[in-house]
Parts: C-alpha cells; sequence; structure tokens
C-alpha cells in the first residue's frame, strides 16, 4: 500500500536517469537518483529548497556533470554529449533574456547559433512570439518587458528549437499570483500544441499539481515519492511526504487489517493495514456536521479554533484528550467556539503509513 | 460598513524621482567640477584660441587672422605627422585591446591577485616605462647586449632598431606595457560582473563557445573595451613625451611637432604652435562625438520587417 514508487516501469522512457549521484565539496547533492519520463509527459520535480532538483536539472543539461550514473534521452546517453548537442532548453527562474538584444533577437537566438538564415528566423521568431501572445514585441529592449513579458520570451526562445526536452527551473516563482495563474495555463497550453516533454522544478506543491501529470518528490537529495498529484496528495509515501503536501492530521494507531484504534476510538479504513501506524485524513476532507448521525467514524467534537481564511473556514476540533484535527469548511458553514460538532471521517479519506519515533526532518516552504 | 480605499505608499509622500531631479539642483551639483575644469583646461584653451587667431599678440601687437592656421595645415610636416600619430595610437589601442580581451577572459576565474597584478603598473611614470625601454630595446641594451654575450650576434649593428625606428615598435611595445593592464583591469571588473548564467543559457540554446563568445560575452563588455580603449587612445594620440624620447626622428608625431615648433628658435612660429595645439584638440573631441556615435548606433534596435 505505500507508494513509494521511485522508479515505475514505464515501456516507452523518454528521459532515463540511472543512480545519478552528485557531490559538491563533499556534500550529496543529489543521491542515486532513478527516474523516468515519458515522451510527451509533464513531470514536476518537486521538494523543498536545496534538496538537489535544480542539480538534477542542470546535470540533465549538462552544465553540471554527475559524478556517477547516466542520463538516457531517447537510448542515447548523454554523459559526454556537451550542453549545446543535447537539443534540451533549459527556462530560468528570471527569463534571463540577453540585454543586449532585442526580444525578436532573443527568441532567434537558437536558430541564429544552428545557422538558420536571418530571413527564416526572423519570421519563425515573429510566429513564436505570437503564440506566447507577444506579437509587436519583438523590436523591444528585454528591460522594457514586464516579469510575465520576460518569461513568455524565454519560454518562446526556448520552444522555437524545438527541444526534445524541456526544462523549467522555478520559471514561475517571481511572477505575482494572477500571473502565475496565466503563465501556468500558457505552459501548458503551448504544451499541448508542441507536445514536447516537460520537467519543471519547483518548490512550490500547488504549482506542481496543477501543472504536471506527474510528481517526483525530492528530499536532501533523495526521490521519496513518484506518483500522479492525486495519489501523492491523498497517499503520501510517509510523514515528510504528506507534511509537505498540506498535511497537517497526523496520529498513531493501531491497525488491525482495516479497524485502527486510536485513543479509544475505532476507525473503519478501506485500506489494509496491521501494526502501528500513523494516520492521516487531509483536512478538507473532514466533514464537519452539527447534527450526529449514526455512521462509522462519525466521532463527538468540539470546535477549539475558527479561522476564517476567506476561501474557507479552518477549525481545530477536539476529539478526545489527546487527539485534535484540523478541518477545513466552506466559508458558509459557521461554528462558534466551544461548540459540540461531530466530525465524519470518510474511510477512503483516511490513510497511513508506517509509525516513526524520530520524525523524518520537515522543511515546509 | 466603512470601505476605506487605501493609497499607495507613494501617492501619500512621493518619493523623489532618479529619472527627473531638478535641473538647476543637478546644474548647482556640478558646478565646483565644472568650475575647476572650466577655469584650468577651458581657460587655457581659450587663451590658446585668442593667441591662434591673433587675438593677443605673441609681442604685444594684434592682428586678427587666420595666418597661423594656414601655417600650420601647410606645414609639409602636419599630415605625415598626422598620420603618424593615428597610426600609433590606433596601433598600440587595437592591441592593447585585442591583448587584454584575451588576459581578461583568461583571468575571469582568478583570484584577487589577478586585479592586483593589473594595477601594477599603473603608478610607474611613462619616464620610468621609457628609461625601461631604453635599457632593454636600445642597440646597446640589455638584451642586445645578453644576445651578443650569447654569440647570437656579432655586433649591436646585428641587432635590429627598436628604439627611434620608422615604424616606431619602442613606441608601441612601452604602450602595450603601460595599457595592456589598464584595459585588462577594467575588462575584468565588466566580466566578473556579468552573470555567467547567461553563456550558460546561451550554450543550452546550441551556442559553441566561440558562438558565446561572439554572441553573448563580447557584446556585453562592449561598453567596457569601448570606454577603456577610448580613453586609452585619447592619452596616445595626445601624448608627448613617449614618440619624443622613443619615435623616430622624422616624421614626428602631433605632438612632438607643436612640441618644435613651439620651442623654434624663431618666437613667430609660436601662433602657428598653438593652432596646431588647437587642432589636435578638436581631433580629439571629434573622436570623443565618433565614440558617442558608435555606441548610440549600437544601441539601435534592428528592425524585424514582419512584424507590427
Amino acid at each position: 500500500m505505500y507508494k513509494c514508487n521511485t522508479h515505475p516501469q514505464s515501456l516507452r522512457p523518454h528521459l532515463h536517469l540511472q543512480e545519478l549521484t552528485k557531490q559538491f565539496s563533499g556534500v550529496t547533492a543529489v543521491q542515486s537518483l532513478w527516474l523516468e519520463v515519458q515522451a510527451g509527459e509533464i513531470l514536476a520535480l518537486l521538494g523543498p529548497s536545496g534538496c538537489g532538483k535544480s542539480t538534477t536539472l542542470q546535470m540533465i543539461a549538462g552544465v553540471v556533470q554527475p559524478d556517477s550514473g547516466t542520463i538516457t534521452l531517447n537510448s542515447q546517453i548523454l554523459n559526454r554529449v556537451p550542453p549545446e548537442r543535447r537539443d534540451i532548453a533549459l527556462v530560468l527562474q528570471r527569463g534571463l533574456l540577453f540585454p543586449h538584444l532585442t526580444v525578436g533577437e532573443n527568441v532567434a537566438f537558437g536558430l541564429k547559433m544552428r545557422g538558420v538564415s536571418r530571413a527564416e528566423r526572423d519570421e519563425k521568431a515573429i510566429a513564436m512570439l505570437r503564440q506566447v501572445q507577444l506579437e509587436g514585441f519583438a523590436d523591444r529592449k528585454p528591460s522594457e518587458l514586464s516579469g510575465g513579458q520576460a518569461q513568455r520570451v524565454a519560454l518562446a526562445r526556448s520552444l522555437i528549437i524545438h527541444p526534445k526536452l524541456l526544462l523549467l527551473d522555478e520559471p514561475l516563482s517571481a511572477l505575482d499570483a494572477n500571473l502565475r495563474e496565466e503563465m501556468q495555463d500558457l505552459i501548458l497550453r503551448l504544451q499541448a500544441q508542441t507536445g514536447v516533454t516537460m520537467l519543471i522544478v519547483t518548490h512550490d506543491q500547488a504549482e506542481a499539481v496543477v501543472m504536471s501529470q506527474r510528481i517526483a518528490l525530492m528530499f536532501e537529495g533523495c526521490l521519496r515519492q513518484v506518483d500522479t498529484p492525486e495519489q501523492i496528495y491523498r497517499q503520501p509515501c510517509d510523514e515528510t511526504v504528506a507534511r509537505f503536501m498540506g498535511g497537517v492530521n497526523f496520529f498513531a494507531a493501531e491497525a488491525h487489517g482495516r479497524q485502527w484504534r486510536s485513543n479509544d476510538l475505532t476507525l473503519l479504513s478501506e485500506y489494509d493495514h496491521d501494526g502501528c501506524v500513523q494516520v492521516t485524513i487531509r483536512p478538507e476532507q473532514i466533514q464537519v456536521l452539527a447534527e450526529g448521525r449514526s455512521q462509522a467514524n462519525t466521532l463527538p467534537a468540539t470546535v477549539i479554533a475558527n479561522r476564517f481564511t476567506g476561501t474557507q473556514r479552518r477549525l481545530t476540533l477536539a476529539i478526545a484528550p489527546e487527539l485534535t484535527l484540523q478541518a477545513w469548511v466552506t466559508p458558509t458553514q459557521d461554528f462558534r467556539v466551544g461548540q459540540s460538532v461531530w466530525a465524519y471521517l470518510p474511510p477512503s479519506a483516511l490513510w497511513c503509513f508506517p509509525h516513526r519515533t524520530v520524525p523524518y526532518p520537515v522543511q515546509v516552504p | 460598513m466603512i470601505f476605506v480605499k487605501l493609497q499607495p505608499a507613494s501617492q501619500h509622500h512621493p518619493a523623489p524621482s532618479l529619472t527627473q531631479p531638478f535641473p538647476w539642483q543637478a546644474y548647482l551639483l556640478m558646478l565646483p567640477a565644472v568650475g575647476v575644469v572650466g577655469l584650468v583646461f577651458g581657460g587655457g584653451l581659450v587663451l590658446a584660441l585668442l593667441q591662434s587667431v591673433g587675438a593677443i599678440g605673441l609681442l604685444g601687437e594684434r592682428q586678427i587672422s587666420l595666418t597661423a592656421y594656414q601655417a600650420a595645415l601647410t606645414n609639409p610636416e602636419f599630415l605625415r605627422s598626422l598620420s603618424l600619430s593615428l597610426y600609433i595610437a590606433v596601433v598600440a589601442t587595437g592591441l592593447s585591446t585585442l591583448i587584454s580581451i584575451g588576459l581578461a577572459l583568461l583571468l575571469r576565474t582568478a583570484g584577487r591577485w589577478a586585479s592586483f597584478a593589473c594595477q601594477i603598473t599603473l603608478p610607474i611614470p611613462h619616464l620610468v616605462g621609457i628609461v625601461g625601454v631604453l635599457l632593454l630595446l636600445s642597440p646597446s641594451g640589455f638584451i642586445s647586449r645578453s644576445l651578443y654575450a650569447l654569440g647570437w650576434i656579432q655586433s649591436d649593428q646585428d641587432f635590429p632598431l627598436l628604439v627611434n625606428d620608422t615604424a616606431n615598435m619602442g613606441v608601441l611595445l612601452h604602450f602595450l606595457w603601460k595599457e595592456v593592464p589598464f584595459i585588462t583591469l577594467i575588462l575584468l571588473a565588466v566580466l566578473r560582473s556579468i552573470n555567467p548564467a547567461y553563456e550558460m543559457q546561451a550554450q543550452i540554446l546550441g551556442a559553441t563557445p566561440w558562438q558565446r563568445f561572439w554572441n553573448v560575452t563580447l557584446p556585453m563588455m562592449r561598453t567596457g573595451i569601448l570606454s577603456s580603449s577610448l580613453i586609452v587612445f585619447g592619452y596616445i594620440f595626445a601624448s608627448f613625451e613617449v614618440p619624443f624620447l622613443l619615435g623616430s626622428t622624422r616624421p614626428r608625431t602631433l605632438p612632438v611637432l607643436v612640441y618644435r615648433a613651439f620651442t623654434d628658435s624663431d618666437i613667430t612660429r609660436r601662433a602657428e604652435a598653438i593652432a596646431l595645439g588647437i587642432i589636435l584638440s578638436v581631433l580629439s573631441l571629434l573622436m570623443i562625438v565618433a565614440y558617442s556615435w558608435l555606441v548610440s548606433r549600437g544601441g539601435q534596435k534592428r528592425q524585424f520587417t514582419k512584424d507590427a
């Protein structure tokens, strides 16, 4: 039942990283990393700052050499191929447009390096700018662009060379929230149009969930879980992953098959397990009811805190002397502090992993 | 319920804008610097101009005319001197710049010692350098004597003439020794301020090492190269003591020609010397204008014809 699927078997891997390891001055940045990315897939490399995800990206791009392990793209081992001949594009956090070139020249840069004639690359650059909704910007200087526009130009500059693989290193982290959503849509639309395989590095779990088909979660240079966003969200492989994905409810229990006992309470789950476990449930999946009902996993509780965040109401519920859970309900569901309520924990939402006495190092952004 | 519309802080307390300063304030702040430059250099230049057109007579007489300029420009040596000055300035500046670009690229990742090494020659006066070149490269210099001692040459006559020669090799070598560290120092600072991620980005986009240098590194060094080479060019073009002591005796560079005319036993040639000096100043000014034009031309955008 544990979803530590770090090396999924696939039929047609496009990018294949095997035992990739990198150390800087004796400090391990990436440790024996295995990863496969399918052709046309969008995979997010997610993890806290300093976990080695950008180093992994730089090794794939070829600007950092791995100490050991192999990088294979379309069955070709890339380790000894220089970056300029890998046909991989990289978009960095701030776009990094060449300041001495115009927007059009920036977009056409990769074509110029490939010896494409000026007329052809100008035509392609303008078409590419149209695709990123920057028609008419070709003659501007990068200094005349906003952050979002610069990032779109960087994207156009990378896509114009039709890369085999597009790497995006925190591409949206410098943008404000509204712009970020626009850019997410644009990137996904362009990916759908071009079918390019994409590897996105991000520390923002919401961004990873929205943008990718699969998430590879990294902690301290190691891959912890590779799965679909939904699986990683609902069925994390351990407490570190669960906390990183925004989990806040954790409690110890004794599992006997689908019956889990904790604090003199018996909970039913859809998942089988035996022994000492750490149970988790996402706060938005707990249902808070004013009236009780005779249904399994419906527990009497008292509201001990109520915080309104605009889009939701965050309730803290005291269920047993040593068991408090957070439930995030809609803003219209208003409960008083001190009010007696009923908390329903759906069996499908209760998830567990082996109990650890020493917690994982957690670094939530 | 009362909604209070919050104004951005800048609307409450407008911050002083750097892009729109009060002009009179800026001019006032520039006054001390402009005053010194204006009095010392501008005053001297105006005085020279007045003398060259005869508004102030050298011997008390006053007769306004352009005779001095006519004499300067019809001087058979003028064009040859101008050509020689330009040749020395162009070759010395060009070579210094090329060598400095290479050195700066080589020393880019070197430690602080590189910048320190470049500063060693800066405080050494040109005269000391000239003496050094004479001691090393003259027919009776250290190298010539060493080669003789080794038996490679039979006499100092076999040693190539490198000082006071027609090709001005000694002058060029002296300027290279003095200016290469200066330009390298400036270019090192420029190079170290360039984010290496630009070159990395270019490499990933398919640029070979040469393409990276030509399309990214060099254009980003452009301002530093132009400004440092302009300073060096201006200095070499107007330099007197180096070509005077190490250069060819005929033709002479323009500043040497000015000096010769100014110290001529015929005191009436002074007006011509001053006119030559004014011409030299005008030429230097024209070069600054040409530089500004070059910089603004580089900043012009190439039009994408098919774009709106």
